[in-house]
Parts: structure tokens; sequence; C-alpha cells
């Protein structure tokens, strides 16, 4: 019922903030487009590209999924199928 | 304690979060299968890679960051009681969900036409496992957010907890999670 009662100011924040979550998941989507463009990806790209995948994932967890403000433990275990994810194939690549 | 330290209930359904920490196991061992076959076998990731329609992939990283764009933007809708923004976000969702389903079906019908299938080679099994378990995951969402809709279109949520609908958009955002992560494994890295 909070939510209901929230003022108006700090509704358009939130819907503010999910709108910039959702540039900078596109912008940064863009770019590992380009990248994929280039003949090869050197470790400094792939660590770029995983670096990217990463702080998405983040996002979408925070934000979307709503996760920021919840127990941290969900919040962690769900990041950690992200990090986990970027570590091993960065280091199987 | 201040509301920026004050910790929330968790969206929905805890059933809901049990099952998506076991659909994200799953896809994790698929990444990881993907991760490890790429390393041992480079080559046929490297000439299967030239083939991969990168452009369609962007749409879809588009699209499916759109879709749960705008089912976030339902829930808070939802939230503040606002029955006509709920249901037209939920709309905007569903069709970006549509334009991937479109184009993932255009990809498939590139790759079939031009000889590719499962039984190609080790990528494309891959390829094809992967991104066919995910297509059937956006299905099942397109289902999930069509009820949602129909239900907020009824007035069932003025009168019933929003734990149901909390629960459908969790499992939307699950599905967009997993394509945020297979997008740069699959058509960035190479």
């Amino acid at each position: 019922m909070d939510q209901v009662n929230l003022s108006e100011s700090k509704r358009k924040t939130k819907l503010n903030q999910l709108l910039l979550v959702w540039v900078i998941l596109i912008v940064l989507s863009l770019l590992g487009a380009i990248i994929a463009d280039f003949s090869q990806i050197t470790p400094i790209l792939l660590i770029t590209v995983l670096g990217f995948l990463v702080i998405k994932a983040q996002l979408v967890i925070d934000i979307f999924m709503n996760l920021g403000p919840v127990k941290w433990g969900w919040r962690l275990s769900m990041s950690a199928f992200a990090v986990m994810i970027s570590l091993l194939v960065g280091l199987l690549s | 304690m201040n509301s920026a330290t004050i910790r929330q209930p968790l969206p929905g359904d805890l059933a809901i979060w049990f099952f998506i920490y076991a659909e994200l196991a799953v896809f994790g061992i698929l990444f990881i299968i993907y991760a490890i076959t790429r390393q041992n076998h480079p080559e046929i990731f490297a000439e299967a890679y030239l083939h991969l329609n990168r452009t369609a992939g962007l749409i879809n990283t588009i699209a499916l960051i759109s879709a749960s764009f705008f089912v976030a933007r339902s829930s808070l809708f939802l939230q503040w009681g606002n029955s006509r923004l709920t249901q037209r976000n939920l709309i905007y969702g569903v069709l970006c969900a549509l334009v991937y389903l479109a184009v993932k079906l255009v990809e498939y019908d590139e790759a079939f036409s031009a000889g590719y299938d499962l039984t190609t080679n080790i990528f494309y099994t891959l390829y094809f496992s992967l991104t066919i378990f995910h297509f059937a995951h956006v299905v099942l969402g397109v289902v999930i957010l069509l009820v949602m809709l129909r239900n907020a279109r009824n007035g069932y949520y003025q009168n019933h907890s929003h734990s149901g609908y909390e629960s459908g958009a969790s499992y939307w955002h699950m599905v967009d999670l997993v394509w945020v992560v297979l997008f740069p494994i699959v058509y960035v890295i190479h």
C-alpha cells in the first residue's frame, strides 16, 4: 500500500530510473554488437564484453526484477549466476 | 532506519523463485557446455560463427530488453492502481516479445534453408538446443503475459493480491536475464 501513496515526484523518479536502465542496457548491447564485428576478440575485448554482461545482468536483477531492495541472499545468488558464467566463459575462451 | 535500508519482501510467490533458480541452473549448465565445447572445437565454432545472423541477435536483444522494461513499468503502474497504464505497458511488452519470436523464426528459417540443422555439427547442435530451449521459454512467457493482461482487464488485481502478477513478471525478467547472458556468449565472443 506504501506504493499507492507514493508522491508524484517519487513515481516519476522510479519511472525515470527504469528508462535510464533501459537506455544503458541498449547502449551496452550496441557496444557488444560493435565488438562482435571485430575480426578477433582480444583478451581486453573479451573482458570488456564479459564486463558488459555482468553489468547488464545486475541491472536486470536489481531494477527490472526489483531484487535490489530484497534480502541480500536472494540478490547475491541471482548475481552469482551471471558472474560465475562470465568467469567460466572467460577462462575457457 | 530510513526507507533505503528497509528490506522488501521477494516479489511474487516463493515457489516461482525456486522455479526461476532451477531454470537458471539448467541454462547455466548449457552455457558451460557451450563454452567447453567451443574450447575443444575452436575451428568449427569459428567457421559457424561467420554464418550467424548477428543483426537478428541484436534486434532480439533490444526486443527482449524493451519487453522487460515495459513489464517492469506495468508492475509499477499496477502497484500505483493505474489499470489503464498497466494494461498498455503489458501490451507493449507482449508486442516486443512477438518481435523477438518473429525475428527468431526468420533466423531459424534462414539457417534451415542454408542446410544447417541440429545434426550439422557440434556448434549447431548446441546453438539450436540453447536457443530453441530459450525460445520455448519466451513462448511460455508470452502466454503468461497474456493471462496477466486478461486478468488486469477483468479487474482481477483490484480485488486480489498482486503476487500472481509479480510472479509472472519475475518469470519474464528471468527470460530476459538468460538472453542478456546468451547474446554475448553466442553472438559476440568468437
